[in-house]
């Protein structure tokens, strides 16, 4: 099964959930797709130890002698990766979409596709937890495109393990990249005018993907919690855990330790989250049968 | 001389000037002692690469800047500008019009840009 987490606001506790989840369950494998900010190693404490992969892409490269400033390319290119300056073609290679058109439309074959690195994809082993299978993906600083960093991460899942995805905070494209193949979509979100707010983002995209979710109440208090139980109900969202706001909880995750180590019963409430989920899951599948 | 000048609006040489280039709203270009012409900057209603595509309105007609005046450019908006020869020159909060910009010009009051002066999103990525 692929579980994504995701929220619409940064800092809600998506790394936090999806570690301590991790963490609580076996044969599991945590993909961290926050390509942007990958953090789940800090808490984790892993150690990458063989030679990361490239992810590349495609960009185009001019041959300026062939170029005869016909300027079809730059007019073709709808990111403006392309401009003619002079009789000389300049390419940029962060807007660039890899989509290939600029060199399929050049009349004189000027432009070839070659390929560059953008991120990477590494493998990180955590100490005590050998079992744990964890990766994640890395965008190379300046880069603006990090849905194929996320896309490659994804080909790693395997359907025999519980596979669990940090998503990007947002609703942007790498976030939909790593939820949009998943089975369930976990949203995290705090008790907040601001967690509501991007929550009824993030509720949205889960909506418009079809996809079945529950929420996570991080730094839960009785007295704000309302603002997100009413919300939920409103638009039958199912609770299916809340996190106090404890201090506790907060020294442990300052010193980049997962609580679930250290404060007892934790476990068993994250494994109870994940039979919840899966049971979502199967009574959706033998509702659709 | 042809005289590019990135413009909030579309009000003639009253037009109030925009201090960022690649999303300002309009461009104008003024050439000797001709009315000003101003056409709508390409770049502002881009999704990605509006610096570029302002770049290139700016060195083609009807525009055919040799001059710039802005308050900043983008680091690709640059690399673009810089291949096209354009000489940029800073506006401040003084020049508030585009027949004040271009008098603070010919008058040499405006400073020449030597270095792109935004960093842009992309390079602030990873701090």
């Amino acid at each position: 099964m692929q579980l994504t987490i995701l929220s619409g606001k940064g800092g809600t506790g998506k790394t936090t959930v999806a570690v301590n989840l991790a963490l609580s369950l076996q044969n599991v494998q945590l993909l961290d797709a926050d390509v942007e900010e990958p953090n789940d190693y800090l808490l984790l404490g892993a150690e990458f130890k063989s030679p990361a992969q490239s992810v590349e892409k495609l960009i185009p490269t001019v041959d300026q002698d062939k170029c005869t400033a016909c300027k079809l390319c730059v007019n073709f290119c709808q990111y403006n990766a392309l401009a003619l300056m002079l009789d000389q073609l300049l390419v940029f290679p962060e807007i660039c979409h890899s989509c290939g058109g600029c060199s399929q439309i050049c009349p004189t074959g000027a432009i070839k596709e070659v390929g560059r690195s953008l991120g990477k994809i590494s493998q990180g082993v955590i100490p005590g937890y050998s079992e744990l299978e964890f990766w994640q993906g890395e965008l190379n600083p300046g880069e603006e495109q990090a849905v194929p960093v996320v896309n490659q991460l994804l080909k790693l899942s395997k359907v025999e393990k519980k596979v669990i995805i940090d998503a990007q905070p947002g609703i942007r494209c790498p976030t939909i990249e790593a939820t949009a193949g998943s089975d369930f979509c976990l949203l995290v979100t705090e008790p907040t005018p601001f967690g509501l707010s991007d929550l009824k983002l993030a509720v949205e995209l889960v909506k418009q993907l079809g996809l079945k979710a529950g929420l996570v109440i991080n730094r839960s208090e009785p007295v704000y919690d309302s603002l997100i139980i009413d919300y939920a109900a409103e638009v039958g969202l199912p609770i299916l855990l809340k996190i106090p706001f404890e201090r506790k909880i907060a020294e442990l995750y300052a010193r980049g330790i997962p609580f679930v180590r250290e404060m007892p019963g934790w476990q068993a409430k994250f494994s109870q989250l994940y039979q919840t989920i899966v049971r979502r899951v199967s009574d959706e599948k033998s509702n659709s049968n | 001389m042809r005289i590019v000048i990135s413009l909030a609006e579309n009000e003639g040489e009253t037009s109030k000037v925009a201090l960022q280039f690649g999303r300002a709203s309009y461009l104008g270009v003024k050439a000797d002692k001709t009315p000003a012409r101003i056409i709508v900057n390409p770049g502002q209603s881009k999704q990605s690469g509006a610096g570029v595509a302002a770049a290139q309105a700016v060195v083609e007609p009807p525009l055919q800047g040799e001059v710039l005046l802005t308050g900043s450019v983008g680091p690709k908006a640059w690399q673009a500008l810089k291949a096209g020869q354009l000489n940029i020159y800073q506006l401040t909060a003084a020049e508030k019009t585009l027949a004040e910009a271009v008098a603070a010009f010919e008058a040499g009051k405006l400073v020449q840009l030597t270095v792109s002066k935004k960093p842009g999103l992309a390079n602030k990525a990873g701090f």
